[in-house]
């Protein structure tokens, strides 16, 4: 008997949905990219399995998830540090499993970091809108229906290799990364931001005192955006600017004088001055931080961002077989 | 002008801090020359009323061809002159549940509410871009009597299709969301459906006009090309 290839949904959490590396070429319908929160754990935990670095994959947040399949699948779960067992079973993640048809695949609640991925080979298959199967919350499209993931939702998978589904052990060995590879989340997080294109908006000292202070995340942070607290920054002028473009990684100062950083789903344009924008090697961080963490900004140039880019990228590169 | 990065994956150009028809004509320009120019290299190129940005992927892209190309574009792109506007007019139900603002607004301009509506409705309305919301238009040409200042403390719930203004802007939104915009009517045109092509009913340059209407029901939009 055969069954079609798919991942079931037993226990949510709080926010599961569907992502993979964002929409694109929409942003000028007002459409959000969206996408995986962090690309760095998303990639991996694709990569693990076999399936292209872009594939649909499942994003949970913070209180973990519950999941399994009606046939073999290969699965690998990253992100947050968290405990995955797989039938009841301890199992690393940060590295793939063969796990058989009926078994649970359950992930924890995150103790350091905010997001697991958890990948499956062959990938979620759900329809594409506008080029992309990831999930926009705000515009209700994307991912399934729309939607965060509910108890008994069916994920359909696509096909992998026949050869290597009647033989997985042998014909693909089990993929890892070392230790050198997973990041390691801290409550504590130093972003490296590069200056933004409305930094004149702040006074030097301003300026300076934001990349000084340090602000803690605040519980109204969404897949939109972190909201940071603390002390706020003195403002001579108004942050406020005619509405222009804006990015996942810009940091922008509210009228309050408190900073936000925009994430994944963020809203296509804005009114509010970007003084500065994490590197996109930190932006996986970024994905990463929740409620009651800490953030300082740390000041870097062009060169030192590109740099940290291409090392995460060539840590992507280091899954060895087992 | 300036043309900056916006950390390492994106850049901006901007073309003036000020919204005008004269600037936002220009950003069509640029707009559309950087999206030929760049081709694949840009993920998305945004317009804004005075503003051009380039979102790229820094693994295959790099930052000072994308400024360089910007810088180029801003340089061409004088003026939207290839752009024919379409006219579209979109029926509205003013005041009541349909626009909850709207008696305030009007005693604001020190009009009465038939008044704001007929100075409203006389109006023509350019779209200057989209953005905020998936399809959701921001309008330029509200006559200055009628602009209002946002609400301190935005609504949890702003029904879809309300027709909205904030300072001299003015929108219309797509769908149920938090809003801080000040609603004076509400039309069933369909703003944003996933299922037409191209989804948006409005595109930059479109030439927009609202006329009252009596029912909900018979509040739709009427595209026309010129």
């Amino acid at each position: 008997m055969t069954w079609t290839r798919s991942l079931r949904v037993k226990k949510p959490g709080v926010l599961a949905t569907v992502q993979d590396c964002g929409r694109h070429g929409a942003a000028r319908f007002g459409v959000s990219p969206s996408g995986a929160a962090d690309w760095y754990s998303a990639r991996a935990a694709n990569l693990l399995v076999g399936n292209d670095p872009c594939a649909a994959l499942v994003e949970i947040t913070l209180t973990g998830a519950i999941f399994d399949s009606p046939c073999d699948v290969r699965v690998a779960v990253t992100g947050a540090a968290a405990e995955l067992t797989i039938d009841g079973r301890a199992a690393n993640a940060w590295r793939s499993h063969d796990v058989q048809a009926g078994a649970v695949v359950a992930i924890g609640p995150a103790q350091r970091g905010a997001r697991s991925y958890l990948a499956v080979d062959g990938g979620l298959e759900v329809p594409l809108v506008l080029g992309s199967a990831s999930t926009d919350l705000g515009g209700a499209f994307g991912g399934l229906e729309g939607r965060a993931l509910r108890a008994g939702d069916i994920l359909p998978l696509g096909d992998v290799d026949a050869a290597s589904e009647r033989d997985p052990g042998r014909i693909r060995p089990a993929l890892g990364y070392a230790p050198e590879s997973i990041p390691h989340w801290t409550s504590a997080t130093v972003l490296r931001v590069l200056p933004g294109p409305h930094r004149e908006r702040l006074s030097e000292r301003a300026l300076h005192e934001l990349a000084r202070r340090s602000y803690a995340v605040s519980s109204r942070s969404t897949r939109q955006g972190l909201s940071l607290e603390g002390d706020a920054l003195e403002l001579d002028r108004p942050t406020e600017i005619v509405s222009a473009g804006a990015c996942a990684g810009c940091v922008q100062i509210t009228g309050s004088g408190l900073p936000i950083v925009l994430l994944a789903e963020h809203q296509t344009t804005g009114g509010y001055a970007t003084v500065a924008c994490v590197t996109s090697a930190d932006m996986s961080r970024a994905g990463q931080l929740s409620a009651s963490d800490t953030v300082r900004f740390e000041f870097v140039t062009q060169t030192d961002a590109a740099h940290a880019l291409a090392a995460m990228r060539r840590l992507l590169g280091t899954a060895l077989p087992l | 002008m300036k043309i900056e990065p916006v950390g390492d994956a994106a850049a901006i150009a901007i073309l003036g801090e000020s919204v005008d028809l004269a600037t936002v004509r220009r950003v069509w320009a640029v707009a559309a020359l950087a999206r030929e120019r760049l081709g694949a290299s840009a993920l998305d190129v945004v317009p804004a009323y005075a503003s051009v940005l380039v979102r790229f992927d820094p693994a295959t892209t790099n930052l000072a061809h994308v400024m360089a190309c910007l810088r180029g574009a801003a340089h061409d792109g004088v003026d939207a002159v290839t752009l024919a506007p379409r006219r579209i007019v979109v029926g509205a139900c003013f005041g009541g549940d349909h626009g909850v603002d709207l008696e305030e607004l009007a005693s604001g301009a020190g009009l009465t509410p038939a008044r704001f509506i007929e100075r409203f409705c006389t109006a023509e309305y350019r779209v200057a871009f989209l953005g905020f919301l998936a399809g959701f238009p921001y309008l330029m040409g509200l006559p200055l009597e009628l602009a209002a200042a946002r609400r301190p403390a935005p609504r949890d719930r702003v029904p879809a299709g309300s027709v909205a203004i904030a300072g001299t802007q003015c929108g219309i939104y797509p769908r149920v969301s938090p809003g801080g915009w000040r609603l004076i009517a509400q039309t069933n045109a369909v703003v944003f459906d996933l299922a037409r092509e191209p989804a948006a009913l409005f595109a930059p340059g479109d030439k927009v006009r609202f006329e009252p209407c009596k029912s909900l029901d018979t509040a739709v939009a009427e595209v026309m090309w010129s």
